[in-house]
């Protein structure tokens, strides 16, 4: 029962952090095509900048939740997806640094370093972690010993390719949307025909992605199995139509949480479809490796579950306080006045 | 348990591509780092940012 409880910590972990950084991630990666000058630029920065390192600590808890729960699991998927993780690794330092780097010195070669490390170390992260999770749902090359049989390129075939696209796409549409709901004026109105634009694209890729799923991985077959399941692709679509909806009333906030809708129904379902699954083999399934052969005691999920709950409060606590602490908008203005990066 | 048996199944290469990678990113961030330190050091002290609010 513990294996099963910390299996839904592990989903609901990764789909949050899909939700909090996928919007900075997605900004980031939109950084040159919405920043028309240094004021813009300025405003994107500020817009993602109290934000994003709160938003990453749901990586480190994703990435925790195994390590603690599901040991072996976190030392085949680090060992077996090496290469592409150290990747992510520096692109998130790299891009941690640029905010914080790119206004310290008065200088356009300065900054266009930081911007660039900015924009690249937020595409990346964003292109692997899909890349990783459509692998992931499809099945990695795993022996009964937990060594992973293939290299990187073994990870970029049409799948996983194309999970990283749907990433891409979908986290920028959801950070194009967040600038609409942090910023006014001109640079407002670009953000907002920017998430529509992009939204066509995204539903694309979200169709194809969907139908590939029924024929490259087991997640369907296994939500059909338990109907009420079926509820979380349902909601995932209901997001991305009631995102392009509220976009085109102009309602901003309302478009991002449906956005959001989409990215934790999209995890979940993937999540569910996977269950007992945390890393299935492609190989041979019986060499999965599953919430039950790759736990922890259970003398330590009992231990740890009572942590998670006396601690995760806290954690929701103290960020929805930076939230409403940094509610107002971000303009031209507001960023000349006080601490602003 | 000794550090050869705790050896993860990955190639020589990519552990000392990362090694190196490390090196390398953490020794420019550093000197960036150090950069700015003495700069606004020199600089002095700002005066008081606007209270918050």
């Amino acid at each position: 029962m513990f294996e099963t409880i910390w299996f839904v910590i592990w989903g609901v972990a990764w789909a949050v952090y899909f939700m909090l950084d996928g919007f900075d991630l997605g900004l980031g990666t939109l950084f040159p095509f919405l920043a028309k000058n240094e004021t813009d630029k300025r405003i994107l920065v500020n817009a993602m900048g109290p934000f994003w390192d709160g938003n990453e600590v749901w990586l480190i808890t994703a990435g925790g939740v195994t390590f603690a729960a599901f040991p072996r699991a976190y030392a085949i998927m680090f060992s077996g997806l090496y290469t592409p993780l150290m990747l992510l690794l520096f692109a998130l330092i790299l891009r941690g640094v640029a905010f914080e780097f790119r206004g310290k010195e008065d200088s356009q070669a300065w900054r266009t370093t930081w911007d660039t490390c900015l924009v690249v170390g937020s595409f990346l992260p964003a292109l692997l972690l899909g890349v990783a999770f459509a692998n992931i749902f499809a099945g990695l090359p795993l022996d009964a010993a937990g060594a992973f049989h293939g290299n990187l390129f073994t990870l970029l075939n049409p799948y996983g390719l194309l999970g990283g696209v749907l990433f891409v796409l979908v986290f920028a549409v959801h950070g194009a949307l967040w600038l609409t709901t942090r910023t006014e004026g001109e640079l407002q109105t670009r953000a907002g025909r920017m998430a529509t634009t992009l939204w066509l694209a995204e539903t694309a890729v979200a169709v194809v992605f969907l139908v590939m799923t029924w024929f490259s991985t087991r997640l369907w077959q296994n939500v059909l199995a338990k109907p009420v399941l079926l509820v979380l692709p349902l909601v995932a679509v209901a997001g991305l139509l009631l995102t392009r909806i509220f976009a085109a009333r102009g309602a901003w906030w309302l478009a991002w949480f449906a956005s959001s809708a989409l990215i934790l129904g999209t995890v979940l379902f993937g999540v569910a479809g996977l269950f007992p699954n945390l890393l299935p083999s492609s190989l041979d399934p019986a060499a999965s490796v599953t919430a039950f052969n790759a736990a922890s005691s259970p003398l330590t999920l009992k231990i740890m579950l009572g942590v998670v709950l006396c601690f995760l409060p806290v954690v929701i606590g103290y960020q929805v306080w930076v939230y409403l602490k940094f509610r107002d908008l971000v303009t031209a203005e507001s960023i000349q006045k006080g601490p602003a990066y | 348990m000794k550090t050869t048996d705790a050896v993860s199944p990955i190639a020589v290469s990519q552990v000392g591509t990362s090694l190196v990678a490390f090196f390398l990113v953490y020794a420019l961030l550093g000197a960036v780092d150090f950069y700015l330190l003495f700069k606004f050091a020199r600089k002095g002290p700002e005066a008081a940012p606007a209270a918050a609010k």
